[in-house]
Formats: structure tokens, sequence, C-alpha cells
């Protein structure tokens, strides 16, 4: 910390005692904003959050800096229900959330730079993927025959023969529309095309500036071929040549009257778009056109069937929790299937009180569908559970054999090494767009970096807004000081505080049942109802942040809890990778704070009901 | 050691834990986070399609209005559009009206006239032959 000497830290940690006092003392409303500019403080907790957080909420929508798993430090876009779900519920932190007067016109101003560095974030990592899958191409070409994995390709199978007959409804609309020779001349001229496509490197590229600017897209060798290739795919394959990939197409469940007679007007509208996108001039409509195809089948074989028929949407590269994971915590899992059911449930109904099906509510229904079969699959079947965060289209890909040309060994050594070259250098300055510093560059520094630019963009830079953005050195990047300043210096409507989790739990159970019976019940891990220990969490026994005079005793509990758990872990460290004396040595470190009144360590959950939504 | 300077000693130890860290860790994005809680992250899925509209044609404005009158080619275009409509789950952007209206408002930010929307050079392949989305353009305009 710069500049602060032993009385400062002092303060600090008055500060921050205060601060856990009076946020204890904050009422809680229960409503939620649903417009204007908020500032969120998040508090901290165990693991990767023990600085806390600070978001900006407009809207619904919440954006703030976050490190990646990658490395990246970048800025995120979350919905204002998935965010609580996350950090006030999951996390289990209690969030400040301070209304702050600002005049619409700004407002739109800090979102359409929150949005244009989102864009630009997002070409810039998908400019890198591309110059890596040329590197990566390239490299495999050495040896003869390379290989290039094609999205979309997967969907449908090279060894099935049993051609379904709903691709010939597309066909048929193909050439009544565009005429009877206009799926050969377009394979001919693509087959033509990817002839004439000879493996080369970048002239030059062009490397991302500043974190707001949209860089110019990089279209690689790697991507050309790929849309050629996809291209390709999608005319042979509507030609009638190819089955859909049978392992692709998902069951999930009954289909209600209302659905399927949606589902029937959509498939009507997905004959029209494959025709539009066959005649579309868009370089990537390949892969679109064998989504929409594997579509109409899901949706065709649905309506024949009277059972909900889906494709697969989880990408190649997703997350997986293991067998082992969700086997350790049925109750959980019994308690997500319902959740995704009652998703499932709520998506359809959507869809019967909307007049017409677009992709939209279609891929939300895909989506919610494809959620709910893979959770269910995953209990009774006891496959490992892919999880994504995201809304997915169905893209599943396949490494396609590129073949080299003769005689160009040396040519293709070259081109490794100067996409190589390529990669290197763009990811390099991509590290120093997106790099984390805990004094320089965290997530209260970059949001208050961005919010002045917003602002000195509309020329509104008013009065109070430079001092509410100027909190000085010692608290510019420290999450509840900068809170604080905020607070002080920007005529804050109010503060509001959303209990965490286990808070607003607790609070229910004071209010129907004996308090001291809920109190000696839930202050402890051992007999808490709301509580369940996670492997997440370190060691602890005494729940402090609920209390704050008896702190420093149940902090000295907490310390003497985790040492025996560090030592007992000496006993089992054959047995689980050293899981217990990693959890009782992080114990005792969050024990410390609670020795001085202060509190790190709340506890989390694995699963909550979805209070958060209702 | 003196107890002032003990008790120095665990300030500083207390505020060097808050902010080891400092701001929160996001592992969820497509990485492999082994445990029941990443499930409930991933059951909160997308978000409704009212929603999930309302951020694309946000996004599409926003890009088009970055753009401006600036050298993109006509391709790369349409294939920023492809990404943008991807990340909200769409990939028949083309045939959605509201992308043209979309795209009208984020040139009307930039401060150009009317009369030049249709001489806008990457906007050449989308329009060819199209009159419809030069009106729904203008419509957004």
């Amino acid at each position: 910390m710069p500049c602060c000497n032993g009385r400062c830290l002092a303060a600090s940690f008055l500060f921050l005692l205060v601060f856990n006092l009076a946020a204890l003392n904050i009422c809680y409303s229960g409503q939620v904003y649903d417009s204007g500019l908020e500032l969120i403080y998040i508090e901290s907790n165990v693991g990767g959050a023990s600085g806390g957080h600070m978001a900006l909420k407009i809207n619904k929508n919440v954006y703030h800096f976050q490190q990646f798993a990658d490395g990246y430090f970048r800025l995120k876009r979350d919905r204002w229900n998935h965010f609580r779900l996350i950090y006030n519920d999951l996390e289990n932190r209690s969030l400040f959330v301070a209304e702050t007067p600002c005049p619409s016109r700004m407002t739109d101003s800090i979102e359409g730079r929150f949005t244009r560095i989102l864009l630009g974030q997002e070409r810039n990592f998908e400019n890198l993927a591309a110059l890596r899958k040329d590197m990566e191409l390239f490299d495999s070409m050495k040896y003869g025959t390379g290989y290039l994995d094609v999205e979309g390709a997967g969907l449908f199978s090279a060894h099935e023969t049993d051609v379904s007959p709903y691709m010939a409804h597309l066909k048929e609309d193909a050439l009544s529309v565009l005429g009877q020779t206009y799926l050969a001349d377009q394979l001919a001229c693509v087959e033509r095309n990817m002839k004439n496509l000879a493996p080369s490197s970048l002239s030059s590229i062009s490397l991302p500036g500043a974190r707001v600017d949209i860089p110019p897209l990089i279209t690689t060798y790697s991507t050309k071929l790929q849309e050629l290739i996809s291209l390709k795919l999608a005319l042979t394959w509507l030609r009638g040549e190819r089955a859909a990939n049978r392992g692709i197409l998902v069951d999930a469940g009954p289909l209600e009257p209302c659905v399927h007679e949606k589902l029937r007007d959509f498939a009507a509208s997905i004959r029209k778009s494959a025709t539009g996108l066959l005649a579309s001039s868009r370089p990537d409509r390949g892969r679109a056109l064998l989504v929409q195809m594997i579509r109409y089948q899901a949706v065709m074989q649905s309506l024949e069937t009277g059972r909900l028929v889906i494709t697969d949407p989880f990408p190649d590269d997703t997350g997986e929790v293991s067998r082992t994971a969700l086997m350790g915590d049925l109750e959980t899992l019994q308690l997500l299937i319902q959740d995704a059911e009652s998703r499932l449930a709520r998506a359809k109904k959507n869809i019967c009180s909307t007049k017409n099906m677009d992709e939209f509510s279609y891929n939300v229904l895909e989506n919610m569908a494809a959620r709910w079969a893979e959770i269910t699959k995953s209990r009774y079947e006891g496959t490992p559970l892919r999880i994504s965060e995201n809304i997915e289209i169905p893209s599943r890909g396949k490494k396609i054999g590129i073949r080299c040309f003769k005689g160009a060994a040396p040519d293709i050594r070259h081109l490794v090494q100067q996409a190589r070259k390529d990669h290197d250098l763009y990811a390099a300055k991509l590290k120093r767009i997106y790099s984390y510093n805990l004094i320089t560059s965290n997530c209260v520094t970059e949001l208050v970096r961005e919010l002045k630019k917003a602002f000195l963009d509309e020329g509104t830079m008013t009065q109070a807004f430079t001092a509410g953005l100027d909190p000085g050195p010692a608290a510019a990047f420290v999450p509840f000081r900068f809170f604080d300043h905020w607070v002080s210096h920007m005529n804050v409507l109010r503060v509001e505080n959303l209990p965490s989790y286990r808070k607003r739990m607790l609070a229910g159970m004071y209010r129907h049942e004996n308090p001291l019976r809920v109190y000696l019940r839930e202050c402890n891990t051992m007999t808490s109802s709301i509580y369940r220990p996670d492997h997440v969490d370190s060691s602890f026994l005494l729940f402090t942040d609920d209390t704050v005079l008896p702190r420093p005793v149940f902090g000295a509990v907490n310390t003497a809890y985790s040492a025996l758990t560090a030592a007992s872990g000496l006993f089992t460290l054959p047995f689980d990778r050293a899981r217990r004396i990693k959890q009782g040595f992080w114990g005792i470190i969050y024990s410390m704070p609670e020795l001085f009144f202060a509190n790190i360590r709340k506890g989390s959950f694995t699963w909550t009901a979805r209070h958060t939504e209702n | 050691m003196n107890i002032r300077k003990l008790f120095h000693m665990f300030i500083a130890m207390v505020m060097g834990i808050c902010l080891c860290s400092g701001c929160s860790i996001s592992y969820s994005s497509k990485s492999s986070s082994d445990s029941s809680r990443s499930s409930s992250e991933s059951s909160s899925g997308p978000s409704t399609s009212d929603e999930t509209r309302k951020a694309y044609e946000g996004d599409v404005t926003t890009y088009t209005f970055a753009i401006g009158t600036g050298e993109t080619s006509p391709e790369d275009f349409l294939r920023g559009l492809s990404s943008i409509a991807e990340q909200h789950g769409i990939t028949d952007w083309e045939s959605y009206k509201p992308t043209y209206i979309a795209i009208g408002r984020g040139l009307k930010k930039t401060g150009i006239s009317r009369d030049q929307l249709q001489e806008l050079p990457y906007l050449q392949t989308l329009l060819l032959g199209q009159e419809k989305r030069l009106g729904y353009i203008k419509e957004g305009f």
C-alpha cells in the first residue's frame, strides 16, 4: 500500500471494522432497482475474493472487471439476476448498492463505452484464436496431412446412411426458389475457391490499441478455409448425401400441445431461413446453414414423435463436473434437477404465450432443454455434467484432414514460423491491455478509469463526478474504501444492503423461531441447517460474519479448529492429495482477522433456492 | 517486540489478506471447475429471449457506431455481425428486421447524413439487391 504507515493501517482497519458494523445495520428493504446508475460493493469472502469486489449496475446489466482463469483481466457483463445468484447467494457475500443520480444521457454514454469495450475484447480474443488456429494448422501440415477443427462439421455423420427425408424439404425449397442447378453450381464454385486458396501467412497484422477500440478482424487462411469447408459440407448434405449425427439429437421429454403448434410454425420459418442463407453473401453462411439444417431435423422429429427433440448446444471445449463431485452431493444434484425442470417449464410457457416463435425463443428453449437433459442424464447414468454459463448454438466440431500440397515443405515451415510470430506478438499485446495489477489495474481502478473517460467523452464531467471519481491514492484501488468515497461525494440517494444468502435465511428463522435456539443451532458449521460444509471453503467451525463482539473469541476457536484439521490432514495425506491440510492452513489464515474483529470468511454454497428471481 | 509493533504487524497481515487477491476471479467461462457450485452457476443459463433480443440490438448499434465511416471491408462487417449474433444465440441475423434498425441507430450516432447511408462501402454487400434492408436501416436512423 503506498504511503501507508502504521497509523494509516490502523485507520484502515478501524474503517473495515466500522464498515462491517454499519453494514449489519443498514436495513434491507428487499427492493430491486430497475434503472439508473448504481455502484455495487461486494463484501469479501475466501478464495479469490478476499479483497472485496466492485461493479457498476446500469438498468438490468452489471459491468465489472474480473480475472479469468486464462490469466486475462477482462470486463464482464452479467444480468443482474445472474450476478446476484453468483455473488449474493452462492458466494454468500452481502452487496451494498449505492443508487446514484445520473442523467440518462450519461448512463447511455457509460453503457455505450462498456459495450464497446466488450465488443473490442471479443474481437481481440477472436483474432487471437484465429491466429492460434493458423499456427496449429500449419504446424500439423508439416508432416503431410494437416487437421482443421471445423465447427458444425460434427452435426452430421459421415458414417450413418439413414438419410433424413426432412432434408429433402429444404432441398426442394432451394431448388424451386433458386433454380434446379443452384446447389450443383454453388458446390462447383466452392470447390474451385478451395482449390485456389493456397496456405499463406498474413502480410501484416494490425495490433490492438486501446481497450475501447474495436480492432479490424484478422481473416486468416484457416478462417477462410473453415468457411469454405462448412459451406461445402452444407451443400453436400443438403443434396442428401449425409445423415444427421444421431448422437447430437437429444430427447428432452414430452411435447406440450401449444409448443407443438409453435414448433410447426417455426419449422416453416427454418425452411425459409435455409433458402435465404443459401442465397446470402455472408462468407460464414455455411455454418449458419448447418445449424438450421440440424435444427429442422430436430423440430420435424419433435413434431413426428410428440417428444421435444433438440440439438445438443454444448460446445466441444465446455467445462465438466466429474461424476465423483456430483455423486458426493446428491442432494444438490436433485435440487438442480428440479431447478432445471422449472426453467424448462418457464421457457415453454413463454413460447406458448408469444405470437410467433423466432430463433431467439427457440434458442432459449434449446438451451434450457439441453441443460435439463444433461443434468438428468448425469444423475441417472452417472455421466460427467457438462456446464456452460453462456447461451450456446449447436456447434459440434470435427477435425477435417487438409492435404499438404506436394513439394511445399519449406514454405510450410516458413508459414509455421510466421504464424507463431504473429500469434505471440498479438498475445503479448493482449497481455498488456488485459493485465491485472493489485494496485494499478484492478476492479476499482479500471472501473473508475472507464467511467472518467465516458464522462469526458460526453463532456459532462461535473464537479460532483470529478470529486467522486478522484478518491486519492489510498482509496483508489481498495473496493470498500472507494465505495465509501463514492457514497460521500456523489450525492448518493441511498445505500441499500442486500444481505448474503445465509443472513437472509437467518433473518427468516429469527422471525419464526425461538431466537436463542436459532442462534445456537446456526452459529456453527456442525449443526447449521442453512450451511453445508463445502470443500471450496477453508476449514472453520464458527460463523463470524453476523457477530461482532464475540468475534475474537470465535476467531480463536476457528484457529484452533483449523489447526486440528491441518494436523488430522497428515493422516489422510495419502488419500486426499493434502486437501485437509490445505483447508486447515487456509482456515488458520482466514481466522486471523477475526482475532482483531474483522471478518473475511462467510462460508459459501453449492446451491441455493433462487430467491433473487422471485 | 512491543505490543504496538505486534498490533501493527497483525493489522498489516489483515490488510494483506484483504488485498492479496484484490478482485474476484471468475472460473466459470469455459473452464472446468469441478464442483457442484459450477453446476449451479451453469444452471442459471441464458436470459429470456426478450432480454437477449434487446442486448443483441444494443450491441449491433454500438458495433456500427464504432465502425462509423471507417474502412471495414463488407465481408468483415458481415463476419462481425455474425459474431455478435452468435454471442446472443442466433445464426440467421440477416432475416431479422431489428438487425437493420439497430444498424440504422448506430449510423445515426456517427452523424452522417441519411443520403450517405447507401454509399457506405461496408454496407454494399448487405444491401445488394435488397431495397427493403435499406428501408429498415433508414427506419432506425
